[in-house]
């Protein structure tokens, strides 16, 4: 898992060559914690096949605004630079995982 | 000083729930750790900003975003709690 920054940003996902999984949260939001305890078996389970990257907006204000982040947690699937799909909320293990696949 | 401020809140919290025709979280550690959300919010961008929520920058628009924010009842009444997850339904 990545701690991803305003810094980093363009590096680790743009320029990444494999897909890339954002988890955007803060450190209060409670809704955040069930998703990260999920993104977190996903890196684990899929750590050769995919990068997986977290970043907290109270810390990152320019990639927040920049990837229109409203309401967290919200997930970005990265490829190629190019954000392929999004989801905000929290999503069980099983439909997260189908997602993955979908995009491996 | 701090868990006063939070005591405080947490009190003033109840009553509009009650008020209103819900009730807060019963899981204080829930609550407490929105409401430091919330005071570190404050500190940092001058509102109690849903700490669920991006900051922008624009005051009108997050405006809508101090708690409790424009969406909480009817989040409430659809879903059993407001999105945060600080107010549910009785």
């Amino acid at each position: 898992m990545i701690i991803l920054t305003d810094e980093n940003f363009e590096q680790e996902v743009l320029k990444a060559s494999q897909p890339v999984l954002v988890d955007f949260y803060t450190d209060w939001c409670i809704p955040c914690k069930p998703m990260a305890l999920i993104v977190e078996q996903i890196a684990q389970n899929y750590k050769n096949q995919i990068k997986v990257g977290k970043f907290n907006i109270d810390e990152g204000p320019q990639i927040a605004a920049r990837f229109k982040i409203e309401v967290i947690p919200t997930l970005l699937f990265f490829r190629n630079g190019q954000v392929i799909d999004r989801t905000r909320g929290v999503m069980p293990y099983p439909v997260l995982e189908e997602k993955i696949k979908q995009y491996l | 000083m701090e868990e006063d401020v939070v005591e405080k809140i947490i009190e003033n919290y109840k009553k509009y729930a009650e008020k209103n025709g819900f009730k807060l979280n019963p899981n204080k550690q829930v609550v407490e750790s929105l409401i430091k959300g919330l005071l570190t919010r404050e500190k940092k961008y001058g509102a109690r900003y849903c700490p669920c929520r991006r900051v922008t920058g624009n005051k009108e628009k997050d405006k809508l975003n101090i708690c409790p924010c424009p969406e909480h009842k009817k989040e409430i009444k659809e879903t059993g709690k407001c999105y945060c997850g600080l107010f549910i339904r009785p």
